[in-house]
């Protein structure tokens, strides 16, 4: 098999034996994104000289027999991530220039690994989105249709594995920012349960939501992913006090007497006709697997879109209030005084959606509005939280669709924001309760791929990707490539 | 209209955010619309529910008073973008 | 007038990252990338301001909340690397409290402390170096705060000035700041409202800010009054407003350009969490507490048997208090040691300008010397040369005593015959004596017991002096 076909868990057992060297591999997925991302857009820096030599000590580490399972295999981050000495540009014109002189924990963790840093993937200016066309780079294509958006904000990452330019990818999710651009690309993304992957240094835009995982083609290289990424961090005061876990150990476990938690009526409605035969057929299989449906009711969750973007909004109001041109970032040409200096270097450094997303933040969080809004917000993410807790007290996961249909066309939601708001509505819950979220592929509507969202309790990724992992041992959805279709 | 123009310049204002003044009434009518949406969870009664602010059942940590970090202002003020005698500069500051 | 010091805590790194607090670094050399508000950096909270934040509430007596929230509140301001500065609005750590003040007329006056929060401090502004454009200086950047605000409980400059003082030496006493007004470390912001005599309600308050030392309080604070007073008068009104004191003008202006934009948009950090204390932790703390001034000053007063305001001077420092004490044990006399510290140490101290934990003079040793004086074996006046010379020797003052044989004269025989010298010497002045009357002969008196010291080298014990000396001149014919 070629190279930029095989799932991480296939380049480590190669590099192992020395099928290949992490040079080779290295070089292959460089070449691909050289040849290949003109059409795509998926990577806003390519890190082609620091990921060659990071190749070379690697190959050292596997010689030497001190290679971990990632020693030497390349993997894209979402410019969400600090990099030291890489760009790191969040999407934004804002940050264009800003090269970190400091890692996320999560990369520093990738680099302890051996893992190489391949690029930086684009996205949703500050993940502000969900079909990364608000970037300041330019919109990224789905490789399953280039007409398509790859979804948001994390489409970057989701196009680059979709169209084999990386193995896996990182991600981050603030209202399905991982498992939306999952499910439109035919990938496999973990959202995991808020406090599990560490904040520090994944720039931030909504504190309470927001939660980096791993992106890749299979639940297997998720939990290998997984494995790398999560760890309690003393540098983040929001980082779980957990005892870190091998997410890989489950995966073989048979899922037979798994309680299946499904609302219908929740999303029936909503959904068009091919999604929902494939939801389930999906079902089916669980069920063949040993699984039990079990019919559950979140109404609730109706809210979620509305608490979501109140409070999403309100808490990046704040913080990206420390980008005002004075200690790094764009800064406007010749402020006439202070007042010009922040706002020309932010009206100009920020784009339409972003400086959207803080008015309204800024509304909710105002005199005489808070009550209303953002502590009425976080009231009903109270009711929601609980909701889900009761019924995940009668089931081991909750399963559904992950988004609304399949990809949209590009251009076809840029001024409606309701619209694009309302393909959040799967999604958003999981982040309101903190929850661990995952989307696996499950067939394609208008050949388009389409995915299916399991929600678990907190920490219990191990159970999603045990889950995922049983599914696709069962089916070949997650092997599907744009590329083969292109070929064929 | 649940936001007037004079109230969306306010907060622009707040927001250090500048709006042309031609697209003020398109940004009032776009935002109202957001706002619109989001009022749909007034109905919602949420009398004597606590706010979840975070979704993490957990206190805060403390650290150990230590210094840990070391001088690093060559790296810092080489990246803003003006800087001199070691200071950030920004136009004048009239208290 | 209510009163809001920002108190600097004695962390050695900052409240929320672990940048060092040293006073006068290079500019930005103590800014790390949380302190500049770098993209993606995150605070954790540094114990060891939680600490004094539980002291100071233990330390006036004050309810201690079990769970306390931080809290953004957002403006913009080039010393504001963040855009928003992280404190505590709705759960402090402190509650209600308060403090009680010993004015000059031994009366106590209690003023109410509605509250202490946590938050960090934000940088400096520097407008001199360039003309047109400012400097900022992050160093100072997310240094510790609390900030204890009181009720409008002051009536006059000189209460505000005396709870400064007191606030200044219970927070040196539990050693959660230095307390240093010149570097900034209590800085004092000053609410002023006037109400009319027969009114219950108060007026409009202004707010001064920018208050750097106990003579500008006074100042400012006077000024603000006569100015509202003025505006009262004339039929103004008076507008709520942030008012600067400019020391060089000695005057309070108007800060407009904090006023643009006053809706501070405050909502619970997300990256912090609840804070929250257990009993547990709070009695370790209680049990570790030093002994508070207030409880010191009614220990010495009553134990030491010294004066309120001997005892005002002598608790007014820890290091002060407890070289008192070692005096004391040392020489066994507390009124002379207070006297002593008030009038020799402190006084020379202040001189030279230096505290009493550099004085030369340790207190072991003056106790020792002090000791001397009780035991009689040497006067007062013999002492202070002794204080002089170990002073800058540093030399132990027994064996200074014992090496120039500065002993008081205590054998009669030998005083009786310096006694004859100075009558057999002055025979004119006897004879003036026996007919003088009782006045003159005081005066006289004096004469003799002068010329008797001179002649001993100030050796000879007094009381021997005086006895033997009357007995003398009533033997006289």
């Amino acid at each position: 098999m070629e190279i930029h076909s095989q799932s991480i868990a296939q380049l480590s057992a190669g590099l192992q034996r020395k099928d290949f060297s992490s040079e080779e591999v290295t070089r292959a997925f460089l070449e691909r994104i050289n040849s290949l991302d003109h059409l795509y857009n998926a990577f806003i820096t390519v890190n082609e000289e620091g990921a060659m030599s990071a190749a070379t000590k690697a190959d050292q580490r596997i010689a030497n027999g001190t290679n971990e399972i990632l020693t030497g295999i390349p993997i894209a981050h979402k410019d969400i991530f600090c990099t030291q000495g890489v760009k790191t540009s969040c999407g934004s014109r804002m940050l264009d220039n800003f090269i970190p002189p400091y890692n996320s924990t999560v990369i520093g963790n990738f680099n302890d690994s051996g893992a190489i840093i391949l690029g930086k993937t684009n996205m949703d200016e500050f993940a502000m989105g969900g079909s990364t066309e608000t970037s300041y780079y330019g919109p990224c294509y789905n490789p399953w249709n280039t007409n398509k958006v790859p979804g948001g904000s994390s489409g970057g990452s989701a196009a680059a594995i979709a169209a084999s330019l990386t193995p896996g990818a990182t991600g981050t999710d603030t209202g399905g920012s991982i498992r939306q651009p999952s499910s439109f690309c035919g990938i496999t993304g973990l959202k995991p349960t808020y406090g599990r992957v560490s904040r520090f240094g994944m720039i931030a835009f909504a504190s309470s939501l927001d939660q980096g995982g791993p992106m890749a083609k299979t639940a297997e290289d998720c939990s290998i992913l997984m494995n790398v990424m999560s760890g309690n961090d003393p540098k983040d005061s929001t980082s779980a006090a957990k005892e870190s876990e091998d997410f890989s150990a489950n995966l073989s476990q048979k899922i037979d007497g798994l309680k299946i938690g499904i609302s219908f009526q929740n999303h029936a409605k909503n959904l068009d006709l091919g999604y929902q035969n494939c939801l389930e057929q999906a079902l089916n299989q669980l069920e063949k697997l040993g699984a039990k449906l079990v019919e559950i009711s979140l109404p609730r969750n109706s809210f979620a879109v509305p608490t979501y973007y109140v409070i999403a909004p309100a808490e990046a109001s704040s913080n990206l209030s420390r980008f005002d041109g004075v200690r790094y970032g764009y800064r406007c040409d010749n402020p006439e005084n202070l007042h010009d200096l922040y706002t020309r270097s932010r009206s100009e450094g920020l784009g339409d959606e972003v400086k959207r997303r803080i008015l309204i933040g800024t509304y909710a969080l105002s005199a005489g509005y808070y009550d209303q809004y953002y502590g009425k917000a976080q009231k009903i993410r109270r009711l929601i939280r609980d909701e889900y807790l009761s019924c995940l007290k009668n089931v081991d996961v909750i399963v559904g669709p992950t988004t609304t249909g399949p990809a949209f066309d590009i251009g076809s939601k840029n001024n409606d924001s309701i619209s694009m708001y309302l393909e959040d509505t799967y999604t958003v819950g999981a982040n309101l309760a903190g929850l661990p979220a995952m989307s696996i592929p499950i067939g394609f509507v208008n050949e388009c791929p389409i995915g299916m969202q399991l929600i678990g309790r907190d920490f219990e990724e191990s159970k999603l990707l045990n889950v995922a992992h049983q599914f696709q041992h069962a089916t070949d959805w997650h092997l599907q490539s744009p590329i083969k279709k292109n070929n064929a | 209209m649940p936001i007037t123009p004079k109230q969306i310049i306010q907060i622009s204002n707040l927001a250090r955010i500048k709006i042309e003044q031609d697209q003020v009434h398109l940004l009032t009518e776009k935002i109202g619309e957001i706002i619109s949406f989001v009022d749909k969870f007034k109905t919602i009664d949420t009398n004597e529910i606590e706010p979840l602010f975070n979704p993490l059942d957990a206190i805060q940590k403390l650290r150990f008073d230590e210094i840990t970090e070391i001088d690093e202002s060559e790296n810092f003020l080489g990246i803003a973008p003006s800087v001199r005698k070691n200071l950030f500069v920004v136009p004048k500051v009239i208290d | 007038m209510g009163l809001e010091v920002h108190l600097q805590l004695a962390t050695s790194s900052k409240i929320f990252s672990g940048s060092s607090t040293a006073f006068g670094g290079a500019p930005n050399s103590q800014a790390c990338y949380i302190d500049l508000a770098m993209p993606g950096t995150l605070p954790v909270f540094n114990e060891l301001a939680l600490r004094c934040a539980v002291m100071f509430g233990l330390g006036i007596d004050a309810e201690i909340n079990k769970i306390s929230v931080f809290d953004r509140k957002n403006y913009f301001y080039p010393d504001l690397p963040k855009g928003y500065q992280i404190s505590q609005l709705h759960h402090p750590i402190i509650g209600r409290g308060t403090f009680d003040l010993f004015l000059g007329d031994k009366t106590i006056y209690q003023i109410g402390i509605t509250r202490a929060h946590l938050e960090e401090d934000a940088g400096k502004s520097v407008h001199s170096h360039f003309d047109k454009e400012s400097g900022i200086d992050l160093n100072r950047a997310g240094i510790p705060l609390l900030e204890i605000v009181t009720d409008p409980d002051f009536r006059s400059s000189a209460q505000v000035i005396s709870y400064l003082k007191a606030l200044h030496i219970l927070v040196t006493y539990l050693g959660i700041s230095d307390g240093n007004m010149a570097e900034g470390s209590m800085r004092c912001d000053v609410n002023i409202s006037l109400r009319k005599q027969g009114v219950d309600s108060l007026g409009t308050r202004t707010e001064i800010k920018n208050i750097n030392s106990f003579r500008f309080i006074e100042r400012a604070i006077s000024f603000e009054i006569n100015r509202q007073i003025d505006i009262l008068e004339d039929g103004g009104e008076i507008i709520q407003e942030t008012r600067l004191y400019d020391s060089e003008l000695d005057e309070t202006r108007s800060m407009r350009s904090k006023e643009i934009a006053n809706d501070y948009r405050y909502f619970p950090e997300p990256d912090l969490l609840p804070i929250h204390i257990t009993d547990d932790y709070i009695s370790k703390i209680r049990n570790s507490m030093p002994e508070l001034p207030l409880a010191k000053r009614s220990r010495f007063i009553e134990t030491y048997d010294i004066t309120e305001y001997d005892a005002d001077v002598l608790i007014s420092s820890r290091e002060i208090a407890d070289y008192y004490e070692e005096v004391v044990t040392t020489c066994m006399n507390s009124k002379l040691a207070a006297n002593w510290i008030q009038t020799e140490l402190l006084a020379k101290l202040n001189k030279s300008e230096q505290s009493i934990s550099e004085s030369p003079v340790s207190a072991k040793k003056l106790g020792l010397l002090l000791s001397k004086i009780v035991d009689e074996t040497i006067s007062g006046k013999i002492a202070k040369q002794v204080f002089s010379e170990i002073w800058s020797t540093g030399e132990d003052p027994l064996l200074l005593i014992e090496k120039r044989n500065l002993k008081q004269m205590d054998d009669s025989s030998e005083i009786e015959s310096i006694v004859q010298t100075v009558i057999d010497q002055n025979a004119d002045q006897v004879k003036q004596y026996l007919s003088a009357n009782e006045q003159k002969r005081k005066k006289l008196l004096g004469y003799f017991v002068g010329q008797i010291m001179k002649s001993s080298n100030g050796k000879a014990n007094p009381k021997a002096v005086n006895q033997i000396l009357s007995d003398k001149l009533s033997e006289q014919p």
